[in-house]
């Protein structure tokens, strides 16, 4: 398992923060966010324009997104498929500082 | 699914006193996008104009029909009453479907569609089991580049038309990333996998090819997979197919958009309306293998769900496969060099002894030769005073053990020969064949119907075709008698096979480029014949060649006017030839003919220059049911207007000779 040094991504609290991971393409694997409470899940950034060439395989969802108070947390991101949920391609972890 | 009868419930809200108010959408709504655009409109119109011409067509184009000379090609059997496809089709029944592949992170899906189909049609078309094709070789080293991302079905065919593809075995898919893979920190937010392209040694001799990509869709899908092989398609993947499909037939209901997707069509059925799919995210998707063949990494997706017909499906055929181990080369035969337009000829004059002959570069007659316990080949020696028209080559039989006649069109168009024997410590000769004179471009071609006699053949100045023969106890050649009414093609020539004792098959490309063939047997006072061989019609410019794979039988092959290659059979008790059947598909270069030679009872190789120059191979055996190959022999590349030959110098051992893009001669070997 892979895992990733904590990014910190900063905020102002009850707006919308951009989190460093997507969806990405169809692979079967997704991100599960392990969230805090007071951090809550909003609808994901529009995807970057992908090259009509290359559509199959690419990503169709942009950055994932959250709302939180002020305050910091710290957020788990584990890249799974539904199928083998206890093993995660990647583990990310977001420490999330809002102002 | 229970309905909702708008009419009755405005009536009832009326009834209630209350108001029907429709909720606007909030002014920056936008419709949920699809995820993908459909296909370009490019492509869309040529997968329907495809369509149309195979409506016209009757599938010609798919199912190879025989060549014909101006009737157009046989239908399937018309505007069929029913479809000309069975209501189910599963390709996996037929083992040639490839383990379920797992794509990782990464947006490799195309690759892994597509090296499947073609994989899978190295079963359909060698016969045998599919092969594992590297995905990693396709996305990563292609012009799609070393990255995880997306791309499309067309253009990724293209990379293995051009650039090909090596095996799995040669570059495994995990090997292109890091271990453990690494997600790209620069890739924000996606943070899919580095890829890395790894570099295969003598890549251009491992490589899979395919020689045709074509674009289907509506029911004439079900119809190619039925009766060609698996396809590869694209649709939108939404969020319950992903987390939550676990076998059956998928259609979508809820969910977001989570992208495009390319996967391997390997079947359909009619009976529950779907398509059925192998997958490329593991043995895991779907759940543990079902009774109804999904799961374990398949499933199956209801007709036009998922955007599935936004785009047309790819199919790809006419698998070039690398030679296998067991050949060897290219070797060069002691720095030999030939004329322009002129190729090689061997013979073997006992087991495992090879002689070879050229017209060198200054248009004289030159052999090379070798025999067990040699290293290299010796030579080249200069057959003293052989001088050859431009054009024309050199050609050799071997009448019994350590007999070497040869065969030459001299600068005056006279037709000379040249012996050599056991003891002989230079060539004898050269002699002209009975005042023999030859087309411009024409070679001469012999054969021994028995121990110690010669029969040749030639194209005459009057395309007349002549032959001449010798026996022992002659003094001189006796001829040139014509073969009545056989009147050739400019720039072919006549040849000749012996399918058992004293007797003679010769074959022509007449003035209407129909393929034509007469006989003689011993008691025979003259030929018999011409006959058109099975209505076929051979390319400007080349020759037909034959072989008897057995007593009484012959085989023989051509290049139509699509430069694909041809063959037709005959067998005592026939009383007519059978063919033409298109050997795969594939084409030739222009100006080359196909040499064919049987290493064993029932068994035929045969050997072509491609339109790309590469040197190619094909095989049938007693039991198949179809022609085995095309392979790329190791690498190799043939000058234009030049053939590649082949000798049996044992049984199943194979050398075949080639003039090398630089003039020189190559050789390589196969043995089992």
């Amino acid at each position: 398992m892979a895992e990733i040094n904590p990014i910190v991504v900063m905020g102002v609290a009850g707006k919308v923060v951009d989190l460093p991971v997507a969806q990405g393409p169809a692979t079967g694997y997704s991100w599960v966010l392990d969230l805090p409470p007071g951090v809550v899940r909003v609808e994901d950034a529009p995807a970057k324009q992908s090259d009509s060439e290359k559509l199959l395989g690419a990503s169709a969802s942009g950055a994932m997104r959250v709302v939180a108070p002020k305050g910091n947390y710290r957020l788990t991101a584990r890249l799974v498929r539904p199928w083998e949920p206890d093993n995660p391609a990647t583990t990310m972890l977001i420490d999330l500082v809002i102002g | 699914m229970a309905g909702l009868n708008i009419i009755q419930l405005k009536a009832d809200i009326k009834s209630r006193g209350l108001t029907w108010v429709p909720i606007e959408l909030p002014a920056d709504s936008k419709p949920r996008g699809l995820g993908w655009d459909p296909a370009p409109a490019e492509v869309t119109r040529a997968a329907l104009e495809t369509s149309q011409r195979l409506m016209v067509t009757r599938m010609s184009h798919l199912f190879q029909q025989p060549m014909t000379l101006g009737s157009a090609p046989k239908s399937l059997g018309g505007p069929a009453a029913t479809p000309p496809y069975p209501r189910t089709f599963d390709w996996r029944t037929r083992g040639v479907i490839g383990a379920v592949t797992d794509q990782g992170y990464c947006g490799s899906c195309v690759s892994h569609s597509t090296t499947g189909v073609v994989g899978s049609m190295v079963g359909v078309e060698h016969g045998g089991a599919s092969v594992h094709l590297s995905e990693a070789d396709q996305h990563f080293c292609s012009s799609h580049g070393p990255n995880c991302h997306g791309w499309n079905n067309g253009d990724a065919l293209n990379q293995i038309k051009t650039r090909g593809v090596v095996s799995d075995a040669d570059f495994p898919y995990m090997t292109a990333f890091d271990s453990p893979p690494v997600g790209d920190p620069a890739d924000v937010p996606d943070h899919l996998w580095i890829a890395h392209c790894r570099a295969v040694a003598e890549r251009n001799r491992k490589i899979y090819q395919i020689t045709e990509i074509s674009a289907w869709t509506g029911n004439d899908r079900k119809t190619y997979i039925a009766n060609v092989g698996p396809l590869a398609c694209g649709y939108t993947v939404y969020e319950d197919f992903r987390d939550h499909y676990g076998g059956g037939v998928y259609r979508h209901v809820s969910g977001s958009v989570c992208g495009g997707h390319a996967v391997m069509v390997v079947g359909y059925s009619d009976d529950e309306n779907c398509w059925i799919c192998r997958n490329s995210w593991g043995a895991g998707f779907g759940g543990a293998a079902h009774a109804d063949g999904t799961g374990a990494g398949f499933f199956k997706i209801g007709y036009g769900e998922c955007n599935i017909d936004g785009e047309a499906f790819y199919g790809a055929q006419g698998v070039i496969a690398p030679a296998n181990r067991n050949w060897g080369g290219w070797w060069p035969v002691a720095g030999g060099a030939a004329a322009s337009d002129s190729s090689v000829f061997g013979v073997s004059r006992s087991p495992n002894k090879l002689d070879i002959f050229t017209s060198g570069t200054d248009h004289g007659t030159y052999t090379a030769a070798w025999q067990p316990g040699d290293t290299a080949w010796r030579g080249w020696w200069r057959v003293q005073g052989g001088v050859t028209a431009p054009g024309t080559s050199i050609t050799a039989v071997s009448r019994s053990a350590d007999h070497l006649d040869i065969f030459c069109v001299g600068t005056d168009h006279r037709i000379y020969t040249a012996a050599w024997q056991n003891g002989d410590t230079s060539w004898r000769g050269w002699w002209p064949v009975a005042g023999g004179v030859a087309a411009p471009g024409t070679s001469v071609f012999g054969v021994s119907r028995s121990a110690d006699h010669l029969d040749i053949f030639c194209v005459g100045t009057d395309h007349g075709t002549y032959t001449a023969a010798w026996q022992p106890g002659d003094t001189a050649w006796r001829g040139w008698w014509r073969v009545q009414g056989g009147v050739t093609a400019p720039n072919t020539s006549i040849t000749a096979v012996s399918r058992n004792t004293d007797k003679l098959d010769i074959f022509c490309v007449g003035t209407d480029q129909r393929i034509y063939t007469a006989a003689w047997q011993a008691g025979d006072t003259s030929w018999r014949g011409w006959w058109p061989v099975a209505g076929g019609v051979a390319a400007p410019g080349t020759s037909v060649f034959g072989v008897s794979r057995a007593p009484d039988k012959l085989d023989i092959f051509a290049v139509g006017t699509d430069m694909q290659v041809y063959t037709a059979a005959w067998q005592a008790g026939d009383t007519s030839w059978r063919g033409w059947w298109p050997v795969g598909h594939f084409k030739v270069a222009p100006g080359t003919s196909i040499h064919a030679v049987s290493r064993g009872p029932n068994k035929l190789d045969i050997f072509a220059v491609g339109q790309d120059g590469g040197i190619y191979s094909a095989a049938w055996q007693a039991g198949d049911t179809a022609w085995r190959g095309w392979w790329r022999i190791l690498g190799g590349s043939a000058a234009p207007n030049t053939m590649v030959t082949a000798v049996v110098r044992s049984a199943d051992h194979l050398d075949i000779f080639a003039v090398g893009t630089d003039h020189h001669i190559y050789t390589a070997a196969w043995q089992p």
